[in-house]
């Protein structure tokens, strides 16, 4: 596992810490030691005083900051505030009673324990022994100053004295020195000495010399002002030396007038110097103790002041790290959270831990990097979308802007008929208003439009596959003739999306076709008409002038003339029968057929006929189909009789009935291996009076066209194979025979 | 040792739960200061330490002062002293204009600051004297060099003239002119030691005495 940050920080802290107590420690052992450097200590008191007033400050103002801060978070509703509130206040609360009882039983002890020494045998006894230097002092003073004393009086009472020269005043010295202790002794004025003499058993070394010179010479220069004789003890080098000046009497005057001063050191013995010194320096820390009790105290005091703060310090500190590392990651997860809700999906929490928050905010940032790389993604499908928006956005203002220009009109519905799109061609071939949301069938009934509003619930109900119908419609009075193709929308999975009407305006079409037909049928009929009255008329001409010639073969022409006249009156007459006919032909009366039997009824007829070859197929199904097999008849005959005629009466006819796959559809074909059919032809095929035989009345195939469509059926003529044309004729297999409402089916 | 009565105030205290904490909490506190070890000493009375007989004196532009401590050195500091623990008293004499306002500091003319040190050794009982002086100047340069004396005696009369004691202390910064026209007071500020405030906070205990400069050099 690798060593994180937070680990190290850690070890830190505990280092860090151990090196506190280790130094506070040894700050305890140099303060209470024997011999404590006193000053360092008064310069070590304030220092620690002042760090405690300091560390109580801080944790002060950290306590308050940190309660404040609290507050505000607790206010705000700030995650984890109040979980950071409780650790900071059980850390406080689980040191604080501990450390205080802690305190004050430490602050009893250190009291008592320092008044306790006042109160043992050591102020007796540091008492005495200061007696004891006090009286070792003074003896020894004494003794330096009797010395002293004993010589000033001896020089004043020698011979010596009397000639004042300084070889008898050695002399005397000299003596002194082999009988007293072992001293120094000197006799001088202020700038000069006179005699000078050491007993052997003094030992000094040459530092000691020095001091010794320097405190004779000190003494003496003293005495010799004061006119008073002088005791000390004083240093020397590392011992101590009992020094005393004597003043000679003034009846001493030398010579030259000067003051004469006796000097004697004594030098204590080291051993007694060691142990005074000892003894004094003993009983000096006693006394120095004794008065700085209180200063100690408060040092002691201070120091487990310190700790005691230190402590709740730490505590303090422990409960706002533990609860912040607790915390922090929850907050900036929040954050983070807050931050993602808002869109920002770049934000990352940063860790250093490795506990289980720290699995949370991985676990987090990989959920936020996941939704990142989903961004993306849809950011990209969404510009793609957008594109392809835009492109279906043209596509559909191309397809508005062609339907709105077109002339036919075209109507879109949802499934439940109501109107998606209509097209300003509706209201102009319609007269119907339409708008989104209009339900269609309704608006073509309130305007009159019933057979176009029928057609769309055939339709509907019958869920075909579409129908293209013509109808005649009656708009405000005037005819309209309009062929309508109503188609159903299917989407990819071939859903019903709706319905797709399409309404094309026939009328002025079908008027200038019937103006061509009915222009056609007029020279037709003049013509057919024409031809049998040019024979009449020329018959006629002959019958007169034979009769008025009164030629003999009258009787002969007037028969042959007559029979003439009468055949061409009795083609006009057949001619007028087929116009009545054509112009009578009934409506239609479906009923279920055998279909076989139609067609059989109707080979009868053509039974025996020569070189015809015929080819008859009728599939299985067609037992019992819907339709008027009367019209039907003529219908195959007009066909057979024109593939016959075409022909010239030598060739092969080839009939089939079948059921489509589905049932919906009856389909009958009839081919011919003919010359087959021009196609500039086809479109006039089914028109009156159209026929490309020279005695035709050109009416036969516009009756079967007429029949056909009675049936709700369609007719085409398409060219056979190999040679010939085929008729095709698709019947519905439940064609209803409904009679036609307003307008009825057209006769187009 | 606990009152009787504040024991027997903690146990009639009524109330429940928290309230009952609390007070107890309170209660511990309260007993742990009024329990808390004496530390404060017992002050005995003493004369208070003041600055007496300030004067000065000038020729020309030089200006000597002189004063002397009272009060500074008592029982406890004496005993301090002969217990072997060096004493110092740290002397500030200037020459300053006040100024009037309540943060406004006064401008300072001269300065001249003496450490009286003393230091008993009780096996010769002798005490140790040293005295430094040094004059202040606005240019360290024309400043000159600190002074320092020191002496060895046996007499605590001597020894407490040394400490309290300033006669002809100089107060003139050679680096700059006598101040004409300047309402000017010689202060002096003697430091005698620390004090503690609140037990536990070092302060320095001084003591405080002004002169005005009436005659001019």
């Amino acid at each position: 596992m690798a060593i994180t940050r937070h680990t190290v920080r850690w070890v830190g802290a505990v280092v860090a810490l151990f090196v506190a107590v280790w130094a506070l420690y040894r700050l305890f052992d140099r303060l209470t030691e024997p011999g404590a450097n006193l000053e360092l200590n008064q310069a070590v008191l304030p220092a620690l005083s002042l760090a405690l007033v300091i560390l109580a400050l801080a944790l002060a103002g950290v306590l308050i900051r940190h309660l404040v801060r609290l507050i505000v978070e607790r206010k705000r509703g700030i995650l984890g505030a109040r979980l950071r509130t409780k650790l900071v206040f059980f850390f406080l609360a689980l040191v604080l009673l501990p450390a205080l009882v802690l305190f004050y039983g430490s602050a009893h002890v250190i009291k008592e324990s320092v008044e306790a020494v006042l109160r043992t045998p050591l102020e007796d006894l540091t008492q005495r022994s200061g007696a004891i230097v006090q009286e070792w002092r003074d003896y020894l003073q004494t003794q330096a100053l009797d010395l002293a004393r004993s010589v000033a009086r001896e020089i004043a009472e020698e011979p010596a004295r009397q000639d004042g020269t300084d070889a008898s005043i050695e002399s005397l010295l000299a003596r002194w020195a082999l009988q007293e202790e072992p001293a120094h002794i000197r006799v001088a004025s202020v700038d000069r000495i006179v005699a000078e003499v050491e007993a052997p058993s003094v030992a000094v070394d040459a530092a000691q010399r020095d001091a010794l010179e320097a405190l004779f010479e000190t003494l003496a220069r003293q005495v010799a002002e004061s006119g008073q004789e002088e005791a000390h003890i004083d240093y020397l080098g590392d011992g101590l030396l009992a020094h005393a000046a004597v003043p000679i009497d003034d009846g001493l005057l030398g010579a030259d007038g000067e003051h004469y001063t006796v000097s004697v050191g004594i030098v204590v013995p080291p051993r007694l110097a060691g142990n005074l010194e000892g003894i004094d320096r003993a009983a000096r820390i006693y006394r120095q103790f004794r008065v700085q009790r209180r200063d100690l105290v408060r040092l002691y005091l201070t120091l487990t002041g310190l700790v005691f703060l230190t402590t709740l310090f730490v505590a303090t500190w422990m409960g706002f790290y533990v609860a912040r590392r607790i915390t922090r990651p929850i907050q900036e997860l929040a954050d983070a959270t807050r931050e993602i809700a808002a869109g920002n999906l770049d934000v990352r929490v940063d860790t250093d831990i490795g506990d289980e928050l720290g699995m949370l905010v991985e676990a987090f940032n990989d959920m936020a990097a996941e939704l990142q790389e989903n961004r993306e993604v849809i950011t990209r499908s969404t510009a793609e979308l957008r594109r392809s928006n835009r492109a279906l956005d043209e596509r559909r203002r191309y397809i508005e802007t062609l339907l709105a220009n077109l002339s036919t009109a075209v109507v879109s519905l949802d499934p439940d008929g109501r109107v998606t799109t209509a097209n300003p061609a509706v209201a102009g071939i319609l007269g119907v208003p339409l708008h989104v949301g209009d339900e269609a069938q309704r608006q073509f009934r309130d305007h009159g439009l019933y057979p176009l509003a029928d057609l769309m619930l055939r339709e509907n109900e019958r869920k075909g596959e579409g129908i293209r119908k013509d109808l005649t419609l009656d708009r405000a009075g005037a005819t309209l003739s309009v062929a309508v193709q109503i188609s159903p929308l299917r989407g990819s999975s071939d859903e019903h999306l709706g319905t797709l009407v399409m309404v094309e305006d026939l009328t002025e079409l079908l008027r200038a076709q019937r103006v061509a037909a009915w222009r056609e049928v007029a020279r037709r009929i003049a013509h057919e008409i024409k031809n049998p009255l040019t024979p009449i008329q020329l018959w006629a001409q002959r019958l007169r002038k034979k009769f008025a010639e009164g030629a003999e073969d009258l009787d002969q022409v007037v028969p042959e003339a007559t029979a003439s006249i009468e055949r061409e009156v009795a083609a006009l007459k057949q001619l007028v029968d087929e116009f009545s006919l054509f112009a009578r032909l009934p409506e239609i009366k479906p009923r279920k057929v055998n279909l076989r039997e139609v067609v059989d009824s109707v080979l009868a007829l053509y039974k025996g006929l020569p070189g015809i070859e015929w080819d008859v197929t009728v599939g299985p199904g067609l037992e019992r189909v819907r339709l008027d097999p009367d019209q039907l008849r003529r219908v195959l005959i007009n066909l057979i009789d024109n593939a016959i005629a075409v022909m010239n009466r030598r060739g092969g006819i080839r009939i089939v009935a079948s059921r489509s796959v589905d049932e919906r559809t009856v389909r009958i074909e009839v081919s011919d291996s003919g010359p087959g059919i021009d196609p500039a032809e086809r479109d006039k095929m089914f028109s009156p009076y159209f026929s490309t035989k020279k005695r035709g009345t050109g009416l036969g195939l516009a009756i079967v066209h007429k029949v056909v469509t009675d049936h709700e059926g369609t007719i085409r003529v398409e060219n056979n194979e190999p040679t010939g044309a085929r008729f095709v004729i698709e019947l519905p297999a439940a064609a209803a025979s409904a009679p036609t409402q307003a307008g009825g089916t057209s006769d187009s | 040792m606990v009152p009787r009565s504040m024991d027997r105030g903690i146990s009639e205290s009524g109330g429940g739960g928290r309230s009952v904490i609390t007070r107890r909490l309170g209660s511990l506190l309260l007993l742990a200061l009024v329990a808390a070890p004496d530390v404060g000493a017992r002050q005995r009375v003493e004369p208070e330490p003041e600055i007496a007989d300030l004067t000065f004196r000038t020729d020309g532009e030089d200006v000597w002062t002189s004063y002397r401590l009272e009060g500074c050195l008592p029982e406890e500091v004496m005993e301090r002293i002969h217990s072997g623990i060096p004493i110092r008293f740290r002397h500030k004499v200037e020459m300053v204009e006040k100024r009037p306002g309540l943060f406004a500091a006064d401008r300072v003319f001269a300065r001249t600051l003496i450490v009286t040190r003393v230091q008993y050794d009780s096996l010769t009982q002798r005490y140790q004297l040293n005295r430094t002086l040094e004059v202040r100047s606005r240019q360290k340069r024309a400043a000159p060099p600190p002074t320092s004396d020191q002496m060895v005696t046996g007499s605590i009369d001597e020894m407490q003239s040394w400490m309290t004691l300033a006669t002809d202390v100089p107060l003139s910064d050679p680096s700059r002119p006598f101040p004409q026209d300047v309402d000017l007071h010689v202060r002096v500020e003697v430091s005698l030691g620390r004090h503690w405030f609140l037990l536990i906070i070092p302060t320095t205990e001084s003591i405080t005495s002004e002169l005005p400069m009436e005659t001019g050099p």
